[in-house]
């Protein structure tokens, strides 16, 4: 008899997580990958690596997650989407259980959840600007001529506090040029643009949230030591970044769907994923003044589900299977 | 010649009636997209706010198509409100569209709208003339925001949510053509009948949260708030509670009793739309609500300054509060994205009985 395993599927702006768990909830793999604009594929490949290794297992259920979920929910017909906050909570909770606080940040997007006696109290995430999340690094990084990968260890080599306006990347990005211009070292000047990203994102993001330890830092950013450092100060307390930091949201949709699916998963095979033509398109309603933008999710030349209409105009065009919102399991077909 | 206003901080329908009752028709504004938001921060201030840029934008396409007559309302209450007087600015900025007009006709009294309609439309406009025009245009704000407020509500508590969809539009359709006071308060009174006459659900709500703020996010049909309404309809009740009626002006003997409980909270001198939002809040967490919503229309800066009252309000009832500006058309995903954050964590609340 074949072993079960849940999948849990994260596309954010950056990257694409896949994480298979079994029974026990022990994560049995996992991928991590830069998305590259490529939602469709970039699932198809990361799926083939995670789940396609995995030999006498079956698949019981999927949770997909992240700002993408919607559309990867459509393409793998997931049994539960969730939203990123309740996918990183379950996650930690899991592993940490004793978290009071969990500071994630991402390619695009920053949070941060309040954790109390094992159930999220709290949480808020990054407003209408990018400058507290990885963007502002891709883009240092981009600036300084340096990987992105290699800003945690440049910032580690620090030996002079160098402030970097980290209000805005724009400012930012002039404040650091100015400092080349004056002479000041590499690893100084990314050091501090670090504490900028923190200080931006504990006057946006954590303003006003009662952060306690023990705190979890969470997300792609998190493999930068030289933030984990700067929150460390910044907070005055140790700052854990745990083992799966960059797919912890992944695990989360996948013990959600472990949680939510009580009968056969609705998830299709590898193969059907895999030889799928999927592809999403976009249009303007023109029916009304609200102009809502349509998002069209097609197979073998027939709409299969949409999503953004404010009224039920295009719902009833899709024919294969509606989004499953708010986190709903959808009814197993 | 087509008279128009701005999509943001103004309600077609009210805006509407008040020039259909002075004999002028208002203009459909053009849809807001990238391209009007592109023209807009062309021509913008680079430090004015986003929402700004897109009402910049949006005017100048309604100039470009030959539209020149702006008439729009603002505050000029005591709060910090950019929506101000602005048209000094607008016609400056517009200075070489021949044709282009640009007044505030609201006013912060009687006297004030005369003069600034007088302005708008000429000396022909008459004292009665204003007075009916005002009583048009506050009350159908006034059921206008009573339609929106009880509609939402009705959507969890009725068993035939898409009977109260009909409804709303029905009522947003009827405050549309109801030309005059009389024909408003017709409108009024068959909307309540209509509501009271919905079959209810007989289980309860799920969880109850109440809503503050959204004073200037007035009803348009299939609104960006439509997003956050739609919560109700998975049983949850959203309260939406405001004291701001614009037709009666709020005594002092009213909002006394109101301030007196903000006390700890609101420190300086506060607006109307503040004090309300912050009663309500205290009144929805002594009477055990799982949660409060906070909505307000981005860039909206008496209702930002509030975020972090209600913030402290929240933080020692020990109730989860969720702030939530709404943007014109914009960003729906991640309103979506933390309403359901939000409704997961207090039904986790909820489930390990944490909620007070």
């Amino acid at each position: 008899m074949k072993r079960r395993v849940w999948i849990g599927i994260d596309v954010g702006s950056i990257t694409s997580k896949v994480v298979a768990i079994d029974e026990r909830e022990r994560m049995l793999a996992s991928t991590y990958e830069r998305t590259r604009g490529r939602v469709v594929e970039s699932v198809k490949d990361s799926l083939r690596k995670a789940v396609g290794a995995l030999v006498g297992h079956a698949v019981a259920g999927c949770g997909t997650t992240g700002s993408a979920r919607k559309l990867v929910g459509a393409l793998v017909d997931a049994d539960v989407v969730k939203n990123e906050i309740t996918a990183h909570a379950r996650a930690c909770l899991s592993l940490h259980p004793d978290a009071r606080t969990i500071l994630e940040i991402g390619g695009e997007d920053s949070k941060i959840i309040i954790l109390r006696d094992g159930v999220p109290v709290d949480f808020a995430m990054n407003t209408v600007c990018a400058a507290g999340t990885g963007a502002f690094l891709d883009q240092l990084a981009t600036r300084l001529g340096v990987p992105v990968e290699r800003l945690g260890d440049l910032a580690a080599a620090s030996t002079r506090d160098v402030a970097i306006a980290g209000r805005c990347t724009v400012f930012a990005e002039s404040d650091i040029i100015f400092k080349q211009q004056t002479g000041h070292r590499i690893e100084d000047i990314v050091a501090g643009a670090c504490r900028s990203l923190v200080r931006n994102y504990l006057n946006d993001v954590g303003k006003g949230k009662a952060i306690e330890p023990p705190v979890l830092f969470l997300g792609g950013v998190a493999a930068n030591r030289g933030i984990e450092a700067a929150f460390e100060e910044a907070l005055g307390v140790p700052v854990t970044v745990p083992e799966h930091y960059n797919v912890m949201g992944a695990f989360g949709a996948a013990l959600v769907a472990k949680e939510t699916v009580v009968s056969a998963t609705k998830m299709r095979s590898l193969d059907e994923i895999r030889s799928s033509d999927f592809r999403a398109e976009t249009f303007t309603c023109p029916h009304c003044p609200n102009a809502c933008e349509i998002v069209r999710f097609v197979e073998s030349g027939s709409p299969v589900a949409t999503l953004g209409g404010r009224c039920e105009r295009w719902t009833a065009e899709a024919t294969r299977a509606s989004v499953p919102v708010h986190g709903t399991e959808s009814t197993p077909t | 010649m087509n008279h128009f206003t701005f999509s943001w901080g103004s309600n077609y329908i009210a805006v509407r009636g008040l020039l259909r009752a002075l004999g002028h028709e208002l203009a459909t504004p053009p849809r807001i997209g990238p391209a009007i938001a592109e023209r807009g921060t062309e021509l913008a201030h680079p430090f004015l706010c986003f929402s700004g840029k897109l009402v910049l934008g949006q005017l100048a396409a309604q100039l470009e198509r030959g539209d020149r007559r702006l008439a729009f309302m603002s505050s000029l209450g005591p709060e910090a409100c950019r929506c101000a007087d602005t048209s000094d600015y607008l016609r400056s900025l517009f200075a070489d569209c021949d044709g282009f007009t640009a007044h505030r006709i609201g006013g912060g009294g009687f006297g004030d709208a005369l003069s600034n309609l007088r302005s708008h439309f000429g000396f022909r406009v008459r004292r009665r003339d204003c007075f009916r025009a005002y009583a048009v245009f506050f009350g159908k704000v006034d059921l206008l925001h009573k339609v929106d407020k009880r509609c939402t509500a009705l959507r969890c508590l009725s068993s035939t949510p898409e009977r109260v969809r009909e409804l709303e539009r029905e009522a947003l359709d009827l405050v549309d053509r109801s030309a005059g006071p009389f024909a408003l308060w017709r409108t009024s009174r068959w909307f309540d009948r209509e509501a009271a006459g919905l079959p209810l659900r007989p289980e309860p709500p799920s969880l109850r949260i109440g809503v503050v703020g959204g004073e200037h996010i007035l009803s348009e049909l299939d609104s960006i708030m439509a997003v956050v309404k739609g919560v109700a309809e998975r049983g949850i009740l959203l309260d939406w509670r405001s004291g701001f009626r614009l037709l009666a002006r709020t005594s002092e003997e009213r909002l006394a009793p109101l301030k007196e409980k903000c006390r700890p909270y609101l420190h300086s001198a506060p607006s109307t739309s503040e004090i309300f939002s912050c009663a309500h809040a205290t009144d929805f967490i002594d009477e055990g609500y799982d949660g409060i919503l906070h909505v307000y229309a981005f860039g909206c800066m008496p209702q930002t300054a509030l975020k972090p009252v209600l913030q402290r309000v929240a933080q020692d009832a020990s109730v989860p509060l969720l702030s939530l500006s709404i943007g014109d058309r914009f960003a729906e995903e991640g309103l979506e994205n933390r309403l359901e954050a939000f409704i997961d964590l207090l039904e986790a609340r909820k489930s390990k009985g944490a909620t007070k």
